[in-house]
């Protein structure tokens, strides 16, 4: 298997991330521009240029539309076929932008002065129809549901199952479950130390994931939200997701990307940072492979709908493209 | 508060004139000083603390009010007149229903006088039935704390505190320090992890700083700031405490029967581990920990200073004597280097050449400081001393200067048999610069590697002393590597650099160097052999007080074919030792019959391994059963709320389950289009 390296951004990449289908993905980075590819073969479709490194990135069920959150300057809404932009909405200091199942509505989770603001906004009250291309900025407040907190930041959400509930991830670790429609929080669990990265559900929503600074990777059972596997990565990690094999029981693996922060460390060589990303198998919590090449943190992982395709996005501008080979597949672990 | 001007009084009027808006913030400022300034709780009352001045005295009559003046009085009186002054009013008799308690409490102007009233007044008779007991309160507590049933001393019998020789599988601890976790582990080869002996005593962190065994590996030390505590026994419990505060380092005797710790900058403290007494003081400005050195067996400790050897008899911690019965040290002009030899009371002293004669060797035996032998040295720049480490051979590595070419150096080898009557002396020289150099454990061969002509061109050599007693060149390699580390048991040998990623596994044969395997570790700075030689730590340890969140410490243990056992990465790795065996050494007898038995012995541990292999694999496969049917059982149920809420999705998507599968299909269209038709002629087919 030999990876295929994307290098089309001049920054680092933020985001990697397929569509629900699979044929397309997206890469965004700091440069403010994001590039979307087919899958096969991996040929560059074009590329959105919003302003401001890009934060976030979510992709709609029926990939007409995606929305790129960036840092400062607001929320870009394109239309993915055309790439004519059709929106922009306006957010203050933006951490996550995400789609709901079904893209009816998605949320922003972003910071003002001190607080975390997360709204949940209807995606039809802004102009998205795709004939209507109208650069109408059409949202107010009175059609978001707001949630605020003000001692810690939130990091990182997910939706959860049928968009019941949203699971929030805080800078110091904690992890709190909000009812969406009473907006009431029904559950707070504090099972890291250091800031959550990434939280994510597996594709039937049986297991949810959760990436730390503090270099551990827990499984969760989505029900109950009890930890059920932990895993040390021995490096802080910045994004993970459950292979969508688990739903066929083909394979049990999570797929997890870090490193430690160029600040943070004053001479690492690259098989020290610890840039490489690790495949392990959840069921016994040891780790498959790795897949080595990039020199800068990981700051984003993907999996492909099929289980056969893992994206990477790192601080070092390259995207890697890796297609699991048949002995992935063959091989008992 | 008081000190400064009231806010209260403070005028702000002209402020707020020129800022209104200002006027908000002060109020709600005098506001707040106003509620802080008001006490809200009486003062607490206050303790007297002071009772170093204060004894107790007991042993007095009964006395009712009228006669308790007179006895306060004669008390004081009493006291005056052994040299502790008190006033009547000094004195508190603590009365009960009009009738004394039988004792009183006397306060004395200073801590001095009350201890000279404890020696002056204890066990003075005040009359035929009643004498005075005069104790402080410090010790008075102590009484009161001691327990009303009898408990005997702990002594550890010598099984107890060598328990750990008898493993079964003869395995080995080491003890190492991360973060504030000091843990003892067994190295266990056979299940490639190394199996937890102790967490030090429960609940506490056992250190905070360093630790260290004793010579012989029967106790440990652990440093604290107020001084040093010892551990023993297999399950390592206190046995003793040393007050030192500050110390940086300890160290014990060869006999263990001595320790000695040291404070930076502060001072040496020579103990008696049996009693934990002091038993000298030696201050330290200046001087490093390894400035005092202890003989072989522990009966004496040296220090060199000035051109002169101090040396002390243990047990008595005083300086020997020299000629005139006069407690000297042993002068010796020119001297630069002494060193003890490791197998019996005897130094080896290197003199500087000066104008009128040339550099000397000599070896003088102590504490009779009868010269053994003696030796010339021409040209000589520099000298260090390597013993073997039974005392058998002392290597001089004589740094000389080369007559021929002045730009390289010369080494010279000069090794001393001491076990052989006359004490001969054998050298070899060579056209090099020594890098490193050390003796094989209990033989005669010793390592070296040198650098030939440029820095870059090293060679490392192995030497063994014949029975003739030449120095014979056994093996040589070409090597980048600098550093020598003989494993303390067999012929294995490992070459490293400090701070670089190489280590070299060497076996010593007939053949001379063989079987090389190469290992890379970043940026290792410690490496050990466990006491047996079969095991080698690797480890890489930050600075105890360093705040670097350095990536890549830990350590690996390899065996000595350059396999890995175990690797542990892990931060904050500070320490990691292995713990020592006692030398010792096997009756003839017992020795020969081994050597018959190696076969039979082989065949029965091999068994045990293989038993032992089979269960831990046993135990696994276990464990993994219980994982994987964990994890399935979950799964199970949580997809049954999947299928349950068909529906619901179908809502959210807008299609059902099929559909959404159904949804798009790939197909692969091969499209052949015919760009070019060429024909070209490649043989010509005669027909006949």
């Amino acid at each position: 298997m030999r990876p295929i390296v994307i290098s089309c951004h001049s920054r680092p990449v933020s985001v990697v991330k397929f569509n629900r289908d699979g044929d397309l993905f997206f890469t965004a980075s700091l440069d403010g521009s994001v590039s979307v590819f087919w899958t096969e073969p991996v040929e560059r479709l074009g590329t959105y240029k919003s302003e401001g490194a890009v934060k976030s990135l979510s992709i709609s069920d029926d990939s007409k539309i995606v929305i790129i959150g960036s840092a400062i300057n607001g929320i870009f809404v394109f239309e993915v076929e055309t790439g004519v932009r059709l929106n922009i909405l306006p957010s203050y200091q933006l951490k996550q932008v995400e789609f709901a199942t079904g893209s009816r509505s998605f949320f922003l989770i972003h910071n003002y002065s001190k607080n975390t603001i997360v709204d949940i906004i209807q995606s039809s009250m802004f102009s998205v129809k795709a004939e209507d291309k109208t650069y109408e900025n059409a949202y107010t407040d009175s059609t978001k549901t707001t949630l605020v907190r003000s001692d810690v930041a939130y990091t990182k959400g997910a939706w959860g199952y049928l968009n019941k509930t949203i699971v929030l991830g805080t800078s110091k670790g904690h992890l709190d479950i909000f009812d969406v429609i009473t907006k009431n929080k029904i559950n707070s669990i504090s099972p890291h130390f250091e800031a959550i990265t990434d939280i994510r559900f597996s594709m039937d929503f049986t297991l949810m994931i959760t990436a730390s600074r503090d270099s551990f990777c827990n499984i969760y059972d989505s029900v109950t939200m009890k930890t059920v596997r932990t895993y040390n990565a021995q490096r802080p990690l910045n994004s993970a997701v459950i292979s969508p094999l688990v739903v066929t029981d083909q394979k049990y693996h999570a797929v997890i990307g870090g490193g430690q922060e160029t600040r943070d460390v004053t001479i690492t060589k690259a098989d020290q940072g610890g840039f490489e990303i690790t495949v392990f198998n959840m069921m016994y919590g040891d780790e498959v492979g790795a897949l080595k090449g990039h020199f800068g943190p990981v700051h984003s992982v993907d999996v492909h709908p099929r289980g056969e395709i893992i994206i990477s996005g790192s601080e070092d501008g390259y995207a890697r493209f890796h297609k699991l080979d048949n002995d992935y597949f063959t091989n008992k672990n | 508060m008081e000190d400064k001007q009231p806010l209260n009084d403070l005028d702000f009027t002209d402020v707020i004139s020129t800022d209104p808006e200002l006027s908000q913030y002060i109020d709600k400022e005098l506001q707040l000083f106003k509620e802080s300034s008001e006490p809200l709780v009486e003062p607490r009352p206050i303790f007297e603390m002071q009772w170093t001045n204060r004894v107790i005295v007991g042993g007095l009559p009964e006395v009712n009010e009228e006669k308790a003046q007179n006895l306060i009085k004669f008390l004081s009186r009493l006291s005056i007149k052994s040299n502790c002054p008190i006033e009547p009013s000094d004195i508190h008799m603590p009365m009960s229903k009009n009738m004394s308690l039988r004792f009183a409490i006397i306060t004395f102007k200073d801590e001095e006088t009350a201890k000279s009233a404890v020696t002056n007044l204890n066990g003075v008779n005040l009359d035929k039935k009643h004498s005075l007991t005069v104790v402080s309160f410090d010790e008075f507590d102590r009484i009161m704390e001691l327990s009303d049933t009898y408990q005997e001393p702990r002594i550890y019998s010598q099984q107890q505190l060598k328990s750990w020789l008898t493993d079964s599988l003869g395995r080995d601890q080491f003890i190492i320090r991360t973060g504030e976790k000091t843990q003892v582990f067994w190295n266990d080869s056979l299940s490639r992890t190394p199996e937890l002996v102790s967490n030090g005593p429960s609940g506490k962190v056992w250190t905070d700083k360093y630790v260290a065994w004793s010579s012989d590996g029967t106790y440990l030390a652990t440093m604290h700031s107020r001084g040093v505590v010892i551990w023993a026994g297999p399950e390592f419990e206190e046995m003793g405490k040393l007050e030192h505060y500050g110390v940086g380092q300890v160290g014990f005797s060869p006999c263990e029967r001595y320790v000695l710790t040291f404070s930076p900058k502060g001072k040496f403290i020579v103990w008696n581990f049996n009693t934990k007494e002091e038993m000298r003081v030696f201050p330290a400005e200046e001087e490093k920990w390894g400035t005092y050195k202890w003989s072989y067996n522990g009966d004496f400790l040296a220090k060199m200073a000035e051109e002169s050897i101090f040396i002390y008899q243990t047990s008595s911690m005083s300086m020997l004597e020299d000629e005139n019965g006069l407690k000297r040290p042993l002068k010796i002009d020119g001297l630069t280097d002494f060193s003890w030899s490791p197998g019996a009371n005897i130094i080896a002293c290197y003199i500087r050449e000066n104008s009128n004669r040339p550099a000397i060797i000599k070896i003088i035996s102590i504490p009779n400081k009868e010269l053994i032998a003696s030796r010339n040295l021409f040209d000589a720049l520099a000298c260090t001393f390597f013993w073997q480490s039974e005392g058998e051979y002392l290597l001089s590595l004589i740094r000389s200067k080369n007559q021929d070419t002045h730009l390289t150096q010369k080494t010279i080898f000069e090794v001393t048999c001491l076990k052989i009557k006359n004490t001969p002396t054998t050298s070899l020289s060579l056209n090099a610069l020594v890098v490193s150099c050390a003796w094989q454990n209990g033989t005669n061969r010793f390592a070296v590697v040198a650098a030939y002509g440029k820095e870059s061109h090293k060679k490392f050599a192995v030497y063994e002393i014949d029975s003739k007693k030449n120095i014979i060149l056994i093996g040589e390699k070409d090597t980048q590597i600098t550093e020598i580390l003989w494993a303390p048991q067999g012929n294995q040998v490992v070459l490293y650099t400090k701070e670089k990623h190489k280590i070299v596994f060497y076996s010593i044969g007939e053949k001379g160097i063989s079987d090389v395997e190469e290992r890379t570790y970043s940026n290792l700075n410690y490496l050990e052999w466990d006491p047996s030689g079969r095991y080698l730590i690797v480890a890489r340890a930050v600075e105890l007080k360093s705040n670097q969140s350095l990536m890549g410490t830990g350590y690996i243990i390899y065996n000595g074919q350059g396999e890995t056992v175990c690797q542990f990465p892990m931060e904050k790795f500070y320490q990691i030792l292995w713990r020592p065996r006692p030398k010792f050494i096997l009756p003839k007898e017992a020795h020969t019959k081994l050597i018959n038995e190696y076969e039979h012995l082989t065949k029965k541990y091999a068994e045990q391994d293989r038993e032992i292999k089979r269960k831990s694999k046993q135990e696994k496969l276990r464990k993994e059963n219980e994982k994987k049917s964990e994890f399935l059982a979950l799964l199970q149920k949580n997809r049954e709320v999947w299928v349950k809420t068909a529906e619901e999705r179908k809502v959210l998507y807008g299609r059902s389950d099929e559909e959404e599968r159904n949804r798009w299909s790939m197909e692969q269209n091969n499209v052949e289009e015919v760009i070019n038709v060429t024909k070209e002629k490649i043989r010509e087919q005669v027909v006949s």
